[in-house]
Parts: C-alpha cells; sequence; structure tokens
C-alpha cells in the first residue's frame, strides 16, 4: 500500500514536476489545480501528505490549509508548503494558517522526497 | 521462407509476378499492399496518360497508374478483368493497373541478374534486376523510378 | 510523463499564461487596475518564474523575477498604476515572450539587462539589491531549509566526531494542530545518530481534567552523533515557535559555533593549564544546564558549552526580515472565474486520424442513403428511420470531433497587440488594439492559416489606416487610435473583423493608382465599395512612401489569397475620415467545405460554395466574344470571362452553345472573377477534403478531392487557379479594352 501525496498547484507544469518526482519516489499522486479542488481532492483521496503552493486563484494557498485544519477530519494531515516565497513572514503566516513545513521552488527531487518522508504519518 | 521447399535458398527474396501485355514483371513482395480489382477511377486533367485517374481506397485517393503506359508499351483498356496492385513507394501508395497476376516467386541469388543493355526505347532504368527461371524472363520494376515526377512543392 | 514532456508542458503553459499576462495588463491599461486582474498577472509570471526555476533556465528566471517584483510594486498599491508603467510592463511582456521562446528553443536569450534596469528604476527596485541577490540565492537548485539532512563528504570531514547533545522538547499544542508528530522528529535523528530518549510525565494532569488538546508531554533526548548542532536544530525548524526546545552539547569532541577561534585563542596562549582545559570533558562541573523548560537529568555533568538556543533558531533563512511587505488576502473572486476544465494532451496525429473516420462514416453514411434509397424503402420503413437515427448521429460525432480541434482565436489575436505596438514604435504613432470575441473557436488549422493575413491586416490598419497623433488632434480625434479586432460565429462559419478609427481609404488615390495600374478602365464607373476593394488586386499597395513597416512587394492582394486558400473571403468598407473596417469570414475547419456539386463533361466536380457568388443560365446576346477566342458575359456591371471548365481540365471540346448550361459567377482570387459554365448544378452538400498529394502531387486546377456518396472520388476545383489561367490575354487589358 503505496502513500498518498496530494498535490495542490495552479501550474500544469509544477503539478507534472511533482507527479514526477514523487511517482518514482513510489508514492501515489492525486494533484489539485487551486485551494478549492485541493478541498475537494483532499475529502476524496484521504492523502497522507499535502504539498501545496500558496499563489493560487479561486483559492490561495494559505486559505486552503487554514481550510483543511478547520476540519476536524483533516486537521492532523500534514501539509508542505511548496513556494518561490521564501519571506520570512510568508513562512511565518505559512505556518500560522497550519502548514507542517516549507520547500522552497526550485525543488530538489531528491530533497523534497526527503521533506515528504520526513512528515509522513 | 519455405525450408522445407528443396527449391528455396536461404536469403531469398519474394516477389509478385503479374503481366502486362505478353510479358511478365514483378515488384518485391514487401513493397505490396494488397491486389484488388479494377474499379471505375475518375479522371485527373493535366496529367500524363499513364495516370488513369484516381479511385477510393478505404477513404484514400490511390492514384492508378497504367503499367503498360507507363513502359511504353501503350495504353490499357481496363476492364473487370484487370487486377490493381497496391504498392508503397517511399511515403506514397499508389496502385499498378495490370493484366493479371501470375505468381509468387520465391528467388535466391542465382537467379536473380542486372539487367541487360537494351535499346532505348523501353528506359531500363525501369528496372532493378531480371529473374531468369527455366523458361521464364521477368523483370523487377524499379518502383522508385516510375513514380510520377514531384513537382517543386511549393511553400 | 518524461522530463521532456514536462518541459513541453511547461512551454504549453507558458504561452497560456502569456496570453493571460497580456490580456490582464491590457484590462488594467483599459479599466484600470483591480485586484483580481492584478493578482492575475502577477500569478501568471510567477507560474512562468516556477516552471523555469525548475528545469534551471537561469535568463527565464532573472528576467521573470525583476518582472514580478514589478508586478509586486502593483499587486501591493493599486494605485502605483500609471500609463508610463503600464507601457513598460507590456513591452517587457514582448521580452519576456522572447526569453521564453529561447529557452525553447535552445537560443541565446536576448540581453534583458538593460529593460530589468528600466522595470527596476521605473518601480523603484534599485534598492532592494540585497533582496535581488537573496531571491536569486533561492533558485540556486538547493533546497536552503533541508540542507541540514546533506552529509556531504566534505562537510564530514570537516565535522569532529563524537559529540552528544542533550534535546529538550516540550511541544505546545499548536504543534499538534500543524500536522506534526514528536514521533517523527526523533525518527529523524536517530538517523543523525544514536539517541536515548525519556519522556517527562510530571505536567500529565489526572484523567478527569486532562484536555484532548492540550499538550502534556516533554521530552528529553541524548543523542550521540557527528553532526553538528545546526542540524540538529535544522530538524525543528519548521516547529519554530511552536515549542520549548533547547539543544546543548554535553560532552563529544571540541566545541563548535566560535570553536575555532577559541583553539587559535588556546594555541595563542601557550601553556596556560588553568585555561588550557576550559572545555575540555574531564573538566568537573555542578553546572547546570540552565535551559527553559528542559528538566535537568542524571549524566555526565559539564557546562553547557553554548547557550540554549532558541528553537528553530538556526533555520535556513537568516532571519533577514522585510517587514512593511504587506500580506494581502486575495478578495473573493468577484468576477465570474472561468474553472480550468481538466485537460488531457492528446498527439494531433490521433485527432487527425478520428477526423479521417469521421469523413469516411459521413461518406459510408451517403452510400447507405443512396443504396436504401435504391432498393425503394419507403420513408417509413424501419430501415429508412434507422438512417435518420444514423445521420442525426453522425452529425453529432461530427461536430464532436471537430470540437477537439477547435481552439479559441486569442493566442492569435494576443500576438496582435505586439504588432499593434511595433508598428507604433516604428511610425510615431499611437494605437491601441481592443479586442471583442477572442474566445470564439475555430479548427486549429484555420488558426495556423491566419496569422500570417492577420497580422498583415494589422499593420495596414495602424500604417495606413491610423493617422500620426499630431494629425488626429487637428482632426478633433483622439490622439491614440484604436484598432478593434473581433472574433464572432456567423451562419457555420467565423467572421473576424478588423476595424479602425484612423482615415479610412483615400478613393481617389486608389482609383487613379488602378488606373494608371490598369486594373480598371479609365472610364469605369465604379461604387465606393468597388474602389475599397481595388486595394486587393495584384500588385496594388498605396503606400506612397516604402516605410519599413508594410514592406516592399507584399499587399493586400496576397492578404486577400491567404484568405481564400483557406476557403474564406476578405472585404472592405470604409469611411473617409472614420476609418475601414475589414471583415473576413472563413470556415470553421478545413476537413469539410460546403461544396457546390456540378456535372460536366460527364465528370462530378465540387466548388466551394465560398467562391461562387452567383448563378445563371445565359440568352443567346449575352455573350461577347473578344479577339480570337475570348468570351465574355456582361454581370454585375462589369465584364466577366466565361470559362469552359470541361475544356479547361481538358475533359472536353470548347464549347459553342453557352445558353446550354449553367453559369456561376466565381471569384478566382487573385485574378478577379470568372464565369465558369458547367452543364448543370446537382446540388450543396458539405463534402470531406482529401488531398491529392497524399499520393500523388499537387494537380493544377484541383485543390482537392472528396469521396461522393457512391464511394465515387470527385474532384474540388481550384478556382483560383482556374480563372488564372484562363488561357488568353491577361484579364486586366481585356477589360480595360472593353471599358474604353
Amino acid at each position: 500500500m503505496s502513500k498518498k501525496v496530494l498535490t495542490v498547484d495552479d501550474s500544469r507544469t509544477m503539478r507534472e514536476m511533482l507527479r514526477h518526482t514523487l511517482s518514482s519516489a513510489g508514492f501515489e499522486v492525486v494533484t489539485a489545480e487551486d485551494g478549492a479542488d485541493g478541498i475537494k481532492k483532499l475529502e476524496e483521496s484521504q492523502p497522507d501528505v499535502v504539498i501545496t503552493d500558496i499563489n493560487m486563484p479561486v483559492m490561495d494557498g494559505f486559505e486552503f490549509i487554514e481550510n483543511v485544519r478547520k476540519n476536524a477530519e483533516y486537521n492532523r494531515v500534514p501539509i508542505l508548503v511548496l513556494t518561490t516565497e521564501s519571506a520570512p513572514e510568508k513562512k511565518q503566516r505559512a505556518q500560522n494558517a497550519g502548514a507542517t513545513g516549507w520547500i522552497v521552488k526550485p525543488f530538489d527531487p531528491e530533497k523534497l522526497t526527503r521533506a515528504v518522508n520526513r512528515v509522513m504519518p | 521462407m519455405h525450408d522445407e521447399n528443396e527449391q528455396a535458398v536461404v536469403g531469398g527474396e519474394e516477389f509478385i509476378a503479374f503481366r502486362v501485355g505478353e510479358q511478365e514483371f514483378c515488384v518485391e513482395i514487401t513493397s505490396t499492399r494488397e491486389i484488388r480489382g479494377w474499379s471505375q477511377a475518375t479522371r485527373l486533367p493535366h496529367s500524363p496518360d499513364y495516370i488513369v485517374g484516381v479511385i477510393n481506397l478505404r477513404g484514400t485517393i490511390l492514384p492508378i497508374m497504367d503499367l503498360s503506359a507507363r513502359l511504353g508499351m501503350g495504353m490499357s483498356a481496363p476492364s473487370e478483368r484487370h487486377v490493381i496492385i497496391v504498392v508503397q513507394v517511399r511515403d506514397k501508395t499508389i496502385g499498378l493497373l495490370v493484366d493479371s497476376v501470375s505468381d509468387i516467386l520465391d528467388v535466391g541469388p542465382d537467379h536473380l541478374r542486372p539487367v541487360p543493355e537494351v535499346s532505348s526505347d523501353m528506359s531500363t532504368e525501369m528496372f532493378n534486376r531480371v529473374i531468369v527461371l527455366d523458361k521464364r524472363i521477368i523483370c523487377e520494376i524499379c518502383l522508385e523510378s516510375i513514380m510520377p515526377e514531384q513537382e517543386m512543392q511549393a511553400a | 510523463m518524461s522530463l521532456d514532456d514536462i518541459k513541453e508542458t511547461f512551454f504549453a503553459e507558458c504561452a497560456d499564461q502569456m496570453a493571460d499576462l497580456e490580456t490582464g495588463l491590457h484590462e488594467i491599461q483599459s479599466d484600470g487596475p483591480d485586484m483580481d486582474t492584478v493578482n492575475a498577472v502577477f500569478r501568471a509570471v510567477h507560474s512562468i518564474k516556477g516552471g523555469a526555476g525548475a528545469f534551471g533556465y537561469a535568463a527565464l528566471v532573472s528576467f521573470a523575477h525583476v518582472f514580478e517584483n514589478a508586478l509586486d510594486v502593483i499587486r501591493n498599491d493599486l494605485s502605483q498604476v500609471n500609463e508610463e508603467r503600464m507601457d513598460l510592463l507590456l513591452r517587457s511582456v514582448d521580452v519576456l515572450s522572447d526569453v521564453i521562446e529561447a529557452e525553447r528553443t535552445g537560443t541565446e536569450p536576448t540581453d534583458t539587462t538593460a529593460l530589468a534596469r528600466e522595470l527596476e528604476a521605473a518601480f523603484g527596485l534599485t534598492a532592494e539589491g540585497e533582496e535581488e541577490e537573496d531571491a536569486l540565492e533561492d533558485f540556486a537548485p538547493v533546497t536552503i531549509d533541508l540542507e541540514a539532512f546533506d552529509l556531504d563528504a566534505s562537510d564530514a570531514a570537516e565535522t569532529p566526531s563524537g559529540r552528544t547533545y542533550r534535546i529538550s522538547f516540550a511541544p505546545h499544542a499548536s504543534l499538534y494542530l500543524k500536522g506534526h508528530d514528536p514521533l517523527r522528529f526523533f525518527r529523524e535523528l536517530s538517523e543523525m545518530g544514536t539517541l536515548g530518549v525519556s519522556c517527562d510525565l510530571d505536567s500529565l494532569p489526572k484523567l478527569t481534567e486532562l484536555s484532548p488538546d492540550e499538550s502534556y508531554l516533554k521530552w528529553q533526548v541524548d543523542m550521540e552523533t557527528e553532526r553538528d548542532r545546526d542540524e540538529i536544530a535544522a530538524v525543528f525548524d519548521w516547529v519554530d515557535g511552536e515549542c520549548d526546545l533547547t539543544i546543548e552539547e554535553i560532552g563529544g569532541g571540541s566545541p563548535d559555533g566560535g570553536g575555532e577561534e577559541l583553539d587559535d585563542f588556546l594555541a595563542n596562549l601557550g601553556d596556560d593549564p588553568e585555561l588550557a582545559d576550559i572545555g575540555s570533558e574531564e573538566t568537573p562541573s555542578g553546572g547546570e544546564a540552565a535551559s527553559a523548560g528542559a528538566a535537568p537529568v542524571a549524566g555526565p555533568d559539564s557546562p553547557p558549552s553554548t547557550a540554549p538556543v532558541a528553537s528553530g533558531g538556526a533555520t535556513g533563512d537568516n532571519g533577514k526580515d522585510r517587514s512593511g511587505e504587506a500580506v494581502r488576502r486575495p478578495e473573493k473572486e468577484k468576477k465570474e472565474v472561468k474553472k480550468p476544465s481538466q485537460t488531457i494532451r492528446v498527439e494531433s496525429e490521433k485527432v487527425d486520424r478520428l477526423i479521417n473516420l469521421m469523413g469516411e462514416l459521413v461518406i459510408n453514411q451517403a452510400m447507405l442513403a443512396e443504396r436504401i434509397g435504391q432498393a425503394g424503402f419507403g420513408n417509413a420503413s424501419p430501415a429508412a428511420l434507422a438512417l435518420v437515427e444514423l445521420q442525426n448521429l453522425t452529425r453529432e460525432i461530427q461536430s464532436g470531433v471537430m470540437a477537439i480541434r477547435a481552439q479559441p482565436v486569442k493566442p492569435v489575436f494576443m500576438r496582435m497587440s505586439r504588432i499593434v505596438r511595433e508598428v507604433c514604435s516604428a511610425t510615431g504613432k499611437k494605437a491601441l488594439l481592443e479586442l471583442e470575441g477572442e474566445h470564439t473557436e475555430v479548427d486549429t488549422t484555420v488558426i495556423e492559416g491566419l496569422i500570417d493575413p492577420l497580422t498583415h491586416m494589422i499593420r495596414n490598419a495602424v500604417d495606413h489606416g491610423i493617422e500620426d497623433p499630431e494629425t488626429r488632434v487637428a482632426l478633433g480625434k483622439p490622439p491614440q487610435g484604436t484598432v478593434k479586432l473581433s472574433a464572432y460565429h456567423s451562419s457555420g462559419r467565423i467572421v473576424i473583423e478588423i476595424k479602425d478609427d484612423g482615415a479610412g481609404i483615400n478613393r481617389e488615390r486608389v482609383l487613379n493608382k488602378a488606373i494608371e495600374k490598369g486594373i480598371v478602365g479609365r472610364d469605369a464607373k465604379l461604387t465606393d465599395d468597388e474602389i475599397d476593394n481595388l486595394i486587393f488586386a495584384p500588385g496594388f499597395s498605396t503606400a506612397e512612401a516604402i516605410t519599413d513597416v508594410s514592406g516592399r512587394g507584399v499587399g493586400m492582394d496576397v492578404v486577400r489569397q491567404s484568405i481564400q486558400s483557406l476557403g474564406g473571403r476578405v472585404s472592405i468598407s470604409s469611411e473617409p475620415g472614420k476609418g475601414s473596417l475589414f471583415s473576413m469570414s472563413l470556415p470553421l475547419t478545413l476537413a469539410v467545405l460546403d461544396g457546390m456539386i456540378v456535372k460536366e463533361a460527364g465528370q462530378t466536380l465540387v466548388l466551394p460554395v465560398s467562391a461562387v457568388l452567383e448563378t445563371a443560365t445565359l440568352k443567346p446576346g449575352d455573350v461577347y466574344t473578344i479577339g480570337k477566342n475570348h468570351r465574355v458575359v456582361k454581370m454585375r456591371n462589369t465584364l466577366i470571362p466565361i470559362i469552359d471548365v470541361g475544356r479547361q481540365l481538358g475533359f472536353a471540346e470548347q464549347r459553342t452553345d453557352f445558353t446550354k448550361g449553367t453559369i456561376m459567377v466565381v471569384e478566382g482570387g487573385k485574378s478577379g472573377m470568372g464565369a465558369f459554365i458547367v452543364d448543370s448544378i446537382e446540388g450543396q452538400q458539405q463534402v470531406v477534403i482529401k488531398s491529392l498529394e497524399t499520393n500523388y502531387k499537387r494537380v493544377p486546377s484541383i485543390a482537392a478531392a472528396t469521396i461522393l456518396g457512391n464511394g465515387q472520388i470527385a474532384l474540388i476545383l481550384d478556382c483560383d487557379h482556374i480563372v488564372s489561367h484562363n488561357s488568353g490575354e491577361p484579364e486586366a487589358e481585356l477589360i480595360q479594352s472593353m471599358a474604353g
């Protein structure tokens, strides 16, 4: 039973990159294209770990994380933020919203995998 | 390749032989796509006399070449008895109008000869080799050279 | 999906992002900035940058980065938008798209330094030089936050081995709410050395008082490792502020963190025994770890060589505070957000195959209909009813398949705004491109064929249509002209219009020129519309001076030709002083064609309905003979040469009686009109276009072929070619000789 990762990113390229990296690492991958879609996919697929972008249309990453954390059923699922934003206050905000950790884009496949494993239940 | 056949030679080649008028010709079986009966062709304007026209081959437009006319042996009068051999030359598929299919041959290298120099009225460059069997001489058609001239494609 | 596929995805996505970016900027330019649009354009550049970083496209990353920063200024304060900045941003769009193209093709990207400087200057970004550096550092393909786990050999070599750390870890309740689990930290630490973990249950209340949302447990970990403290701290960097954490070295090798300096210091001191002993293991000491929340435990006592660290103090980002950057939450989308639908990528070959099969289906169905008719089934018979069902299904499948290849014209339209900008900067004119109906869809092949003629017409509209700013002001017009590009569907075709508010056509000049060039007779009476449309005549170009924009020799006749080769038509109407309107109508697809089926010389032939202007039958006396063998007919206010189709194609002898048969006035592109005469018109139907070139070659006078319901092939005529090769003297002379 491979572990399932949900990736939320509005960039098709990024979604494919993540799918490529994570499935090579042996994870099952579910993708969503924005926060709202992410919430839907989260409920459908019950992932073990979530990776989300911050800058997204419809519902951004902060809002997405807050929504996940509000939901008693999923509030313990680890959420990694994958973002180009390196400003400390952005990190702080992600953390306040309830992020488990963050990874800076562009990611190194090996490190991404390690980060996912690091928070994997 | 049928190894049980005494005559068969490993490394032999297979040909489809057919009649055009009184003569026999052949093409490599690997170039042949199918053999079908004659059907009424649509004439093409401004085309050489050896292009009979085009027919519908399962949705593609197949030009039909009158091999007799192409080899300078006079125009055929296509009828129900005629046969079209569909061959592929590079990326194009064309139909050769012939009188009938006569044989499928498996020929060893001993029976394959270069084309002899004959008078120039029948363009020898349209033949690759000659198959010499007991009582038969069969010219192998060089498909590349019988193809209609390609005009310069306008960009 | 291989990496190459993902690259392809990236560039496809870039194209979408660029379109969004340009659309958004134009919206901001015309309607003023609103938060949603600004966010959308920011996101577009941001995504491009993100993807570019992933593939290591350094040139693209660095320019996108500056671009993004410029947009960020606007994102943080909408009032920062002004005209000059918008122009600069739009110019940056062009350059960005060049850089993307260069990365895609692997060619040398254009030098963006100058423009980047301009952006920095205009948006006040220069002060953020260090941020720049910092940001670029982010794009080193190294994830700073995770560096701690790198066991580079070089690092290891320099790391003194065999240290013991004591870690006190007291999670706050919030740590658990962020998806963390203490166990994971221990798991991670255990990969770095050997652990002894003890749990401190002192704070645990009675069960009756226990709140499930509180955190009562603390842990103490004694860890033997070869790593230094920073690496250990890095394990906890994601829980910065979510726990009380101390990490102290309680024994082992030389102290780190300034240890080297200390060593040097000691070395310089020479043999001072007291000092020399500092930090060595044998030093007995009753010192306790003065650490917050860590209960002292029995163990080898030694003074902590380092002060307790604030948890997370050693995170990868060096805590550079960029306060003042207001973090805004995007407002709820007020505009109707078109949610992107799920897409799949399909090779176009597969779609082409499907289109071919669909053509087969249409043909086969026509055959079946013919057979059912021949078999004498009545209209109400089950067979006939089943056929009707089949026909309906076929039609639906057909439109479904066509829809697969249909694409909005938007990308092509977006390209045009760049053309407008280029022509403006080359001519000193001011013009704005307005788009309308850019979501109108049409077959991809049509879109491809549309780019060149459209580019040329847009150039023309600005270059010849729009007046320069001074002239416009003198005429009481706004200095900036408007070119409006719109698309809409109309009766199964797509209509594309280019409307400018420029000078319109100078009819006097056009007419004089046409007469001069022998295109019309000296005394020809032409309507305004007819004069306007003379600009499409071959070799006609009104440019007084050859500008560097319109280029030499390419006139509107070429535009008309390329549109006609797509099965389309183009016309112009203009109002002097008010502007011109070019209108093109094109088929929605190049795979099927509305055909006029005719019989001539025993052959069935097809003409594109779009080329047939009218049909007529002739009476004796309608036909004039000119010269040796040329016949013309007087129609539509002009003399039109009669083209005997059967003879032209070599299927029949020259006609003698022109009253038998039907005349079709056909638009023949460059050469004007021709009156085609055929034996009879059979009707109109949609035909599937089949290329003759696939297996044969181009045949003069024939555009393509199709397969009729009876399985027979019918040829589709190339009207342009037939009109222009109507054997005899050139048409121009002919008309002239008649007009006198």
